[in-house]
């Protein structure tokens, strides 16, 4: 028999989880594993209505996005999609309608799948992961979260309670833009074959002082690509170019019905190309060898 | 545990273990409306509306639909019969056995958003609802009729 417990604060959530209990969010990836008979529970502490974990606010310190945010309100909510633009697509492409209607971001992170489209599309905007149990309050670079496939930082009493975002890059003169783009040749409700996030910030001159970009599916967590040494190029072709080269020599994918190591590797270089070229607005990506 | 909710405007109250899908509990009461297809979330047969959501029942636990006003294909078809109507109309079935969350999706499709005749958008969001026999196309005809319909009755009453 499993107990489903519905408690009314985060504060008694917290206790819960502390006894033992497993934290429930939106449930679609819990549900599903309960369905596969991959997973045996005694307690569910639902997540999905507590207060303290709603809401989307934007501050002078930055933005948080509450855990039991739902991927459709994120997706929806005209503020993220004025600040965090590619995060809002990243959600909306998030399995099927109802999915998104019902998971929600501290339950997606958790589970911590590395062809989620959320992850990479947070990890450019260094998005800070807030993680809550009895004894006490921590903050995570979102990168330092994922530790495996389908494995987290999160000790088993730890709940994610937020996500927060940097204010955003208001100097004068600069250009920030953002993209996210998945390649998912089969239908919209598959996992990506490939997906990419980028954040950039070009300067009066042309030249490119911030430089962010990762992936999802191409290893055992998502991967963001060391960019230091690119800053400072102009923002063209060739940079473009470079960074192609540079995806293509870091991820590490693996072979799966989706295509072989072989074949992300390349289409990896080909989407990380497409998407910074539209996010530099630098025409006609190269496409690598020639193929399209 | 014990569940109540309003099913399609009736009050419903039954039992649930913890770990109970509210698709198995409504098929366990006889509410067999709700169909259960892939069991993962990924097909759309056992759609409904909990609380104005649009999810799977089978990844729903029943006991977090406590409380919540339920609707599945059996009561929208009542409240909305121009829903099946256009389902009807543009011969969107074969088989039949999508047809139930075909129902709701394009209930949903229409009335929580995004409601716009768009094809591209329709198939979009109609990826997550499997039909084997139709070829999809007069689905997509379908809520693009009720979406017109819909739209031409909004824009009559705001006249």
């Amino acid at each position: 028999m499993t107990e489903l417990l519905r408690p009314a604060g985060l504060a008694e959530a917290l206790e819960l989880v502390g006894d033992g209990g497993l934290p429930l969010a939106g449930g679609t990836a819990i549900s599903t594993l309960l369905n596969l008979r991959l997973l045996e529970v005694d307690r569910l502490v639902s997540l999905a209505a507590l207060e303290e974990l709603q809401g989307i606010e934007d501050g002078p310190d930055g933005m948080r996005i509450g855990a039991s945010t739902t991927l459709a309100g994120l997706a929806g909510s005209e503020l993220a999609r004025r600040r965090l633009p590619h995060v809002a697509l990243a959600a909306g492409c998030v399995g099927n309608p109802r999915v998104r209607s019902q998971a929600r971001l501290g339950g997606a992170l958790a589970h911590a799948d590395p062809r989620q489209d959320l992850p990479p599309a947070l990890m450019v905007s260094r998005a800070v992961v807030v993680c809550r149990s009895r004894s006490g309050e921590r903050t995570l670079p979102i990168a330092d979260l994922f530790r495996g496939h389908l494995e987290t930082a999160l000790a088993d009493d730890e709940l994610v309670t937020e996500v927060r975002l940097p204010p955003a890059d208001s100097e004068p003169g600069r250009r920030s833009a953002s993209g996210y783009l998945r390649f998912a040749p089969g239908s919209a409700s598959d996992f990506p074959t490939v997906s990419v996030a980028a954040s950039t910030v070009v300067d009066e001159a042309g030249s490119v002082v911030e430089l962010a970009l990762a992936l999802g599916s191409v290893g055992p967590v998502p991967l963001a690509i060391e960019t230091g040494g690119l800053l400072g190029a102009r923002a063209d072709a060739a940079l473009v170019e470079a960074v192609v080269g540079l995806v293509r020599s870091t991820v590490t994918p693996s072979d799966d019905r989706l295509g072989s190591a072989e074949y992300k590797r390349h289409v990896a270089g080909v989407i990380a190309g497409r998407l910074l070229g539209e996010v530099l607005g630098v025409p006609a990506a190269p496409l690598g060898d020639g193929r399209r | 545990m014990r569940v109540s909710l309003q099913l399609n405007g009736e009050t419903f109250s039954g039992d649930a273990d913890g770990d109970e899908s509210l698709l198995a509990m409504l098929r366990r009461h006889g509410h067999t409306a709700v169909k259960e297809g892939c069991g993962v979330g990924v097909c759309g047969a056992c759609g409904v509306i909990v609380g104005g959501s649009y999810v799977s029942s089978c990844l729903y636990l029943a006991g977090l639909a406590d409380g919540a006003e339920v609707w599945t294909a059996e009561g929208l078809s009542r409240t909305d019969p121009e829903t099946a109507d256009a389902l009807a109309v543009a011969e969107a079935l074969q088989c039949g056995a999508c047809s139930p969350g075909q129902l709701v999706a394009c209930w949903a499709y229409v009335h929580l958003g995004p409601g716009v005749p768009d094809e591209e958008t329709i198939r979009h969001f109609f990826a997550g609802n499997l039909c084997r026999c139709t070829g999809y196309s007069t689905i997509v005809e379908a809520v693009k009729a009720r979406c017109v319909a819909e739209g031409s009755r909004a824009r009559g009453s705001s006249a």
